[in-house]
């Protein structure tokens, strides 16, 4: 079974997708889409891209088993930690780990990586790969 | 099927510091638990608590697949560096990143996040 990979990115920037899964384990990493968002507003942007393309490789959040997540600025924790909250199932969370890091550009205030598992037979069919 | 276990709150968020689906097993955000300390007390420290989340996940040290350091500050480099080689098996090191940034809180001077994988996954 080759690589599914899933949100593909073309512009100025780097060409590349945000997520790849592989068998029966998947992997989303990305920045805010809109970074004239705020803090909040981005975080919510990421988490919601993140859940779109889990589904898409068969996964979803209730499946994340790791979560990495880079601030630009740590005193934004707080204002992530009730985010985090409401997104996770807080009977059953997965890991998550923090780090400041200097982003790619200033105007992105964090960045998310994710990994889950999934039901490979349940990954959505996208067009370009339905025809193979 | 994933197993979560060893949940507890950072600040208030929560999380599973040993996550299992499978072969694969994650330790993610594993931290020492005496903050009041140098960088080899706290290195010290954290891979005891790493070795005890490997114990109840029946993982040992061989099976680890990937271990991230996120160390605050690179002048603690050579610290950790001194506990490391004292904690692994020197014939078989497991492969590790390190990259330096701040952390969640001052005092904390390094997390880690390794990935094992087991060739028996516990029942």
């Amino acid at each position: 079974m080759s690589i599914q990979k899933s949100g593909r990115i073309d512009g100025l920037g780097p060409k590349i997708f945000l997520g790849s899964a592989a068998g029966d384990m998947a992997s989303v990493c990305l920045t805010a889409p809109d970074r004239g968002a705020d803090f909040v507003g981005q975080t919510r942007d990421i988490l919601a891209v993140i859940d779109d393309l889990l589904a898409e490789m068969g996964s979803s959040h209730d499946q994340i088993v790791a979560v990495q997540l880079w601030l630009a600025d740590i005193a934004d924790w707080p204002t992530f930690v009730p985010l985090w909250n409401a997104w996770i199932d807080p009977e059953a969370p997965p890991g998550l780990s923090v780090v400041e890091m200097a982003a790619s550009r200033r105007d992105s205030l964090l960045e998310i990586r994710a990994w889950a598992t999934r039901n490979p037979g349940q990954a959505a069919q996208l067009p370009d790969q339905a025809a193979e | 099927m994933i197993t979560r276990s060893h949940t507890e709150t950072m600040d208030g968020a929560h999380r599973a510091l040993l996550c299992a689906s499978g072969p694969w097993v994650h330790f993610t955000g594993v931290q020492p638990g005496n903050l009041d300390g140098d960088i080899k007390a706290q290195a010290s420290d954290v891979l005891t608590r790493l070795e005890a989340l490997m114990a109840d996940a029946g993982v040992a040290q061989r099976d680890l697949f990937t271990v991230t350091i996120w160390l605050k500050d690179m002048r603690y480099f050579s610290g950790l560096n001194a506990v490391w080689n004292g904690w692994v098996d020197s014939a078989d090191p497991p492969a590790r990143t390190c990259v330096s940034g701040e952390l969640y809180r001052p005092d904390l001077l390094l997390e880690i996040v390794a990935v094992a994988y087991r060739a028996e996954p516990a029942t």
